[in-house]
């Protein structure tokens, strides 16, 4: 977790989740946020799990990861001026 | 210990870098949106979904069953915005008029059928029957304001003789109603007066004097000098949202209303108009790393969280219904920049999905996403109204 890529792999894990349940169709379920059901029949529990699965994916992929990446370079360029060999 | 450091600080300049420039990337290509002539795509595809809504009775009803489960209100608010945007870009695009016209008439029918057999409470919602109106028989702004606006602004594009006497028939019913009380107020609810209701009504009465003539000039200058005098918020100085029939305060300004009253107000007096805008902005709008919203009350004012409002963030106080309609006043008001931030966040928070040639923002629902149509088109149709009263 405290290495540079530590934090591209949870990033690009991170994006690579929200790509899959954006092709999956999940972002369908994010209607459920007015109260309309994506399907047109009542909504169920499934359907819920959905709508968050893609809403933290989404904010995930959009928000966090790319902080992440960022993160990964500053943190490669920090160690490599702060952190001696001694120290891994 | 200095490798949790160094990761906290790596953190903290990644955060400082990508929060402030996120909204860049949902900021982008704002023509896509804003109509200036003709519609531009992404507004065409939005509009491409109403129309499909409205030749498909089957996903119609199912849509908008769910809808009124959780307001009825909304479906006839969903009916007028969609009107009022067919309306103006049947003015930006004469060659699709009949097609776009065939569309208003069919809702409005459709409306005016509902009205006939389900009654007055049919787009109430069921508090409206908890207790007796103060005027008799029972009649709600909401209802007869938001069915003459649309009927008014249909005229405008292409007159229809059968609605005239329609029109004409509701602007006296509403007018009569209206002058019963003191405050020129007409209930929506039991002894419950809705800004968004009676901005519409006096809106819808405006149209029709500029089609049929100034027949009710009085009424509308009487209508603003007590609106002036008895309905402004002193601390903000923005109109009420909801007052008594005799116009007693009972919720002070809101989001979900005065942004709608002042884009109505636009017809009838340009400078108050105005004024309620900036006031709201001032109150209301927001601002954070370039994704605009509004909030529902401003800060000096303690309201309560409704329907209308949405689901209301703590701490910022983003309401989804007032940023909603934020986006038609900062369009009708020319506010490029608030519109800009407002739109940055629709496409942020609104999760636009687009398939086959049609867009619908998945947060939404029917009437917001024809609130959103209305905002990106607004504009022929309240100039030619003003056009029109001009060569009189």
């Amino acid at each position: 977790m405290l290495t540079p890529s530590g934090l591209v792999a949870r990033a690009v894990t991170g994006i690579v989740v929200y790509v899959i349940l954006h092709l999956l169709g999940f972002r369908a379920y994010m209607t459920m946020l007015s109260g309309t059901s994506p399907t047109g029949e009542p909504c169920t529990y499934i359907d819920s799990v959905k709508m968050v699965a893609y809403l933290l994916s989404y904010l995930f992929a959009i928000a966090a990861a790319p902080i992440l990446l960022i993160a990964a370079a500053v943190l490669a360029l920090l160690q490599r001026k702060f952190i001696s060999r001694d120290d891994h | 210990m200095r490798r949790l450091f160094l990761m906290l600080l790596a953190l903290l300049v990644g955060a400082a870098i990508w929060l402030p420039s996120l909204h860049f990337f949902f900021g982008r290509n704002m023509r896509n949106y804003v109509a200036e002539g003709t519609l531009p795509p992404k507004t065409r595809a939005i509009a491409a979904r109403h129309l499909k809504f409205w030749q498909d009775k089957g996903a119609r009803e199912r849509e908008l069953a769910q809808m009124r489960v959780i307001n009825p209100e909304w479906d006839l608010m969903g009916r007028m915005f969609v009107v009022l945007a067919l309306g103006n870009m049947a003015c930006r695009e004469p060659d699709k008029e009949t097609e776009y016209l065939t569309v208003v008439d069919a809702i409005i029918e459709d409306t005016l059928r509902l009205e006939r057999e389900k009654g007055v409470f049919y787009f109430l919602m069921p508090y409206a029957q908890d207790m007796p109106f103060v005027g008799k028989p029972p009649r709600s702004l909401f209802l007869d304001g938001e069915i003459a606006l649309m009927v008014a602004a249909r005229r405008l594009v292409e007159e229809k003789p059968d609605y005239k006497p329609l029109l004409d028939d509701r602007i006296e019913t509403i007018i009569a109603r209206m002058e019963k009380s003191r405050a020129l107020a007409g209930e929506s609810y039991p002894n419950e007066c809705w800004l968004f209701c009676n901005t519409v009504a006096i809106a819808a009465i405006k149209l029709s004097d500029v089609l049929d003539g100034p027949r009710h000039e009085d009424f509308i200058r009487r209508w603003l000098d007590i609106a002036k005098r008895e309905l402004l918020e002193p601390q903000t100085g923005l109109l009420y949202s909801t007052y008594t029939v005799d116009g007693g305060e009972l919720e002070g300004p809101e989001g979900s209303s005065i942004w709608m009253a002042a884009h109505c107000l636009k017809l009838v007096d340009e400078e108050f108009a105005r004024d309620q805008y900036q006031r709201a902005k001032k109150e209301l709008g927001r601002s954070l790393l370039g994704f605009g919203y509004a909030r529902e009350w401003p800060e000096s004012y303690k309201g309560p969280i409704d329907v209308d409002s949405g689901p209301v963030i703590p701490g910022l106080g983003i309401s989804p219904g007032s940023s909603g309609l934020a986006l038609l006043g900062a369009s009708a008001f020319h506010d490029t920049e608030f519109l800009r931030g407002l739109l940055t966040s629709l496409r942020f928070a609104g999760f636009p999905l687009e398939r086959d040639g049609r867009l619908r923002f998945c947060a939404s629902n029917q009437v917001g996403d024809a609130v959103v149509l209305y905002a990106m088109v607004f504009g022929p149709l309240w100039d030619k109204a003003q056009a029109l009263e001009g060569k009189r």
